[in-house]
């Protein structure tokens, strides 16, 4: 009789229920991969495949965007515009004692099982566009002024190949005109720019870079068509693999750099001609400085940094003492790093030459630049030894190192927890400027104050994931829990507000088939 | 639980075929001539079991005759239970105008109708819906309850039932390691689904031999669900814990039978089992979704008849 009361008495609360251990294998919300806007921030939820709309005051909102999975969201450069890729599925099994048992995509027999791929661009949490897309085309870039966009694929991702696939081809998508075309731009292309008009700012054309060719499309024809196409090489036997792209600040040089080549392809998109510049090697990164009007070269396997004139295309060569992958501009200033191990860093003001060297004390892992460009945060890891003294607990801990750039000096902080990201916070009159740390498995926030050095830790409801910034200057920070939780911090009050459990709903709506005939219409 | 009920059940069959051994005695062909009326008066006015019982080759009493009462009170020989039988003494019985039941006796029904049931019972209700699983593995809800009849003849009564569901779990929720440093990003939460089933309907039966009562039962349902999902579940009330309600109407049709141990003429034990087809229409929890429950139904009881 005992187990019999005890099982009536466990049907009485929630804390006696029975207790297995099931799984779900989607994860209820993406924490990593948020999107602020003007309108509040949007958080995919994979599990229920949709959206949420969650507002710094506290509220959130499912956003119905139909049978499907959000497979991935990202923002318009207008900070109000959000563009959701969305799988949609349709199973096309006939036989009706088949059919009778189908619900979910799984439960379709794989042959019959059809996913195609849609983009919604969601404002104000309502959808404004629709556009179909095959789902290879993973990663669309936006022109500045948000009026064009232009579907390519992104190789570094895992590609869908869901139907016949033009490996040729960009989807070019005009927004405000509702419309998309396929247009032919060479084998795999997998980076745009845009060209703007110097006098209007508008768009006017776009390069698209794709193994062995560049093309150039002109968007303000009636129907986006390419207008010139730059081969890079004439032998078909040879390839030649774009690795960085830009434009020189005048709009007139593309400059293209490619893997395991040290010639760098100057495409003038005036004269339509190529100019081939030799390098001292195969460039690691490449980023063009605006204010000096010179491309800042670094190469991995060698100690050095070019310059590069974009009036004659000469090259000024100056020597490091490690050899740099990474580049950040401020201004007129270009920050050389690398996260492979090396304890260098330095600052290269890009005008003059002028060459400073910084030491840091653990290996670099990520790096920020704070919005004024006067200091430099960089996060390290650990990397173990068995020192002793003040330089043994720098090896055991990750750690933080500011680096002024306006006095060349740097300190270092041991961190608690790996460093996960950082944003910075500055008053309207400028009289602080202040850097949020977030460690990992730690549930405070750490602000320093860059100028004074003042130090404060802010609670957290949890551990966090990321960091990042609203449009409006609130900051906010995902956390690590199921159900979802972001802490939203007015960077002027330190007043935090959180929102949680929005990613529950839709937790027992689970993704479900399109039907055929709605699919159809 | 499970095995309570069935060490309890298996004791009352058991009781049950021994006291109605005990009660019937011999059975048929030392019967008289309108035994068959009187095997089905049986199982509403049954003897009791506590009757004393003398040898049958020590009491050598005409096949024919009657019984001799025992009892203070006159037995009715047009509704003696069982028969007499050579041997046994007839047990103590109240006539209709003995007891409060046959005063106000519907006119047409046996006497001693036993009109009132209560049962405590366990049972199952089939859950399909891809969402349960966050709750529980297998597609089955398992309940604990109570349900209660009142007799209108003999062969219909009103029932209605209560049963319980309580389930819960923990969820791993699997996060991919996208930054590849193979360390688990995965969450944890606590899914829970109380839900209470309500029934009321009607049921056919008839008397099969005195203690076997087969039956069909149609009524209608509803189910009363309440889940939760918590992320923190040691903290008491936190941001982390979401509730939803939702309501599911529908029917139940059960098939069963139910097997009656006499203890006395007016308290019988029983045991039960029935199973069948239901119908619910979709529960709308809130802003978490829906859940279609329904399906087969089973389910087993032991109570009282009086």
């Amino acid at each position: 009789m005992r187990p019999l009361l005890f099982t009536l008495a466990a049907g009485c609360g929630w804390n006696a229920l029975p207790n297995q251990a099931t799984t779900t294998t989607e994860a209820l919300w993406d924490a990593s991969a948020v999107v602020p806007t003007v309108d509040g921030l949007y958080v995919r939820l994979p599990r229920a495949g949709a959206l949420s709309l969650l507002k710094p005051g506290g509220d959130a909102r499912r956003i119905e965007l139909g049978e499907g999975r959000v497979t991935r969201i990202d923002a318009a450069p207008d900070l109000r515009t959000v563009v959701t890729f969305v799988e949609r599925y349709v199973c096309t099994t006939t036989d009706p004692r088949e059919v009778r048992k189908i619900e979910l995509p799984s439960d379709c027999p794989p042959d019959d099982l059809e996913v195609t791929t849609e983009v919604d661009l969601v404002e104000g949490g309502e959808v404004t566009a629709k556009q179909s897309l095959s789902g290879a085309y993973n990663q669309l870039k936006f022109s500045r002024d948000g009026r064009f966009a232009v579907a390519y694929l992104d190789l570094t991702q895992e590609l869908q190949v869901d139907a016949v696939l033009n490996l040729t081809g960009v989807v070019v998508i005009d927004i405000d005109a509702g419309t998309s075309q396929i247009v032919p731009v060479g084998f795999a292309a997998d980076r745009v720019l845009f060209v703007e008009d110097p006098d209007t700012g508008d768009t006017v054309e776009a390069v698209v870079v794709s193994r062995n060719a560049v093309a150039v499309v002109d968007l303000a024809a009636e129907t986006p068509e390419v207008v010139v196409t730059f081969p890079l090489t004439l032998d078909p036997d040879t390839v030649v693999d774009p690795v960085g792209i830009d434009l020189t600040p005048d709009g007139r040089y593309a400059l293209l750099s490619a893997r395991g080549s040290s010639d760098l392809y100057a495409l003038d998109l005036e004269v339509r001609s190529i100019n081939i510049v030799e390098l001292a090697g195969p460039p690691g990164a490449m980023s063009v400085s605006a204010e000096a009007d010179r491309t800042v070269l670094v190469y991995p396997g060698q100690p050095i940094v070019e310059l590069l004139d974009h009036r004659f295309f000469d090259t000024e060569r100056l020597d490091l003492d490690e050899p740099m992958d990474r580049i950040e501009m401020a201004g007129e200033q270009a920050v050389l790093w690398t996260p492979s191990g090396r304890h260098d860093l330095y600052r290269l003001d890009t005008r003059s030459g002028d060459l400073v060297e910084y030491r840091l004390q653990n290996p670099a892992t990520e790096l920020f630049l704070a919005p004024t460009q006067e200091f430099a945060l960089v996060l390290t890891r650990p990397e173990g030894g068995s020192g002793t003294g003040v330089d043994g607990l720098y090896d055991l801990h990750p750690g933080m190192e500011i680096v002024d750039l306006r006095t060349d000096s740097s300190e270092p902080f041991v961190l608690e927890g790996q460093g996960l990201g950082v944003a910075f916070a500055t008053d309207e009159a400028g009289t602080s400027l202040n850097a949020l740390v977030l460690q990992q498995d730690v549930d405070y926030l750490f602000r320093l104050d860059l100028y004074t050095r003042q130090a404060e830790e802010i609670e957290l409801e949890s551990p966090p994931v990321a960091i990042g910034s609203m449009p409006d200057g609130t900051f906010f920070i995902t956390h690590d829990r199921a159900l979802g939780l972001v802490s939203f911090l007015d960077p002027s009050s330190g007043k935090i507000t959180t929102v949680s459990g929005f990613a529950a709903a839709g937790s027992l709506d689970l993704i479900d088939l399109v039907e055929a005939q709605e699919e159809g219409r | 639980m499970t095995r309570a009920m069935l060490v309890t059940t298996m004791a009352l069959w058991a009781g049950a075929a021994s006291a109605q051994e005990t009660a019937d005695g011999p059975p048929a062909e030392a019967a008289p001539a309108e035994a068959p009326e009187r095997a089905e008066a049986a199982e509403e006015a049954p003897v009791a079991s506590e009757a004393p019982v003398a040898p049958v080759a020590e009491v050598p009493v005409p096949v024919a005759a009657p019984a001799i009462p025992l009892a203070v009170e006159p037995a009715s020989p047009e509704i003696s239970s069982g028969g007499p039988t050579p041997g046994v003494a007839a047990a103590p019985e109240a006539t209709p105008e003995a007891t409060p039941e046959a005063e106000d006796q519907t006119p047409g029904l046996p006497p001693r109708l036993l009109r009132y049931a209560l049962s405590l019972e366990a049972g199952t209700l089939q859950n399909q819906d891809p969402s349960y699983d966050l709750f529980a593995n297998g597609d089955v809800m398992g309940s604990i309850g109570l349900s209660a009849g009142y007799r209108l003849t003999k062969n219909i009564a009103l029932v209605g039932s209560w049963q319980r569901v309580g389930r819960g779990a923990v969820v791993s929720v699997q996060v991919p390691d996208e930054d590849a440093d193979f360390e688990s990003r995965d969450q944890q939460l606590r899914a829970a689904l109380l839900a209470n089933q309500l029934t009321a309907g009607v049921r056919l039966d008839f008397a099969i031999a005195g203690y076997l009562r087969p039956y069909v039962s149609g009524q209608g349902m509803a189910v009363l669900t309440r889940v939760r999902l918590d992320d923190e579940p040691d903290v008491r009330d936190n941001p982390g814990q979401v509730e939803a309600l939702g309501t599911a109407t529908g029917g139940l049709l059960t098939f069963g039978a139910e097997l009656r141990a006499p203890l006395t003429d007016r308290l019988h034990p029983a045991v039960y089992l029935e199973m069948g087809p239901s119908w619910l229409t979709v529960a709308q929890l809130g802003e978490l979704g829906s859940m279609q429950m329904g399906g087969f139904a089973l389910r087993t009881g032991v109570g009282l008849r009086f």
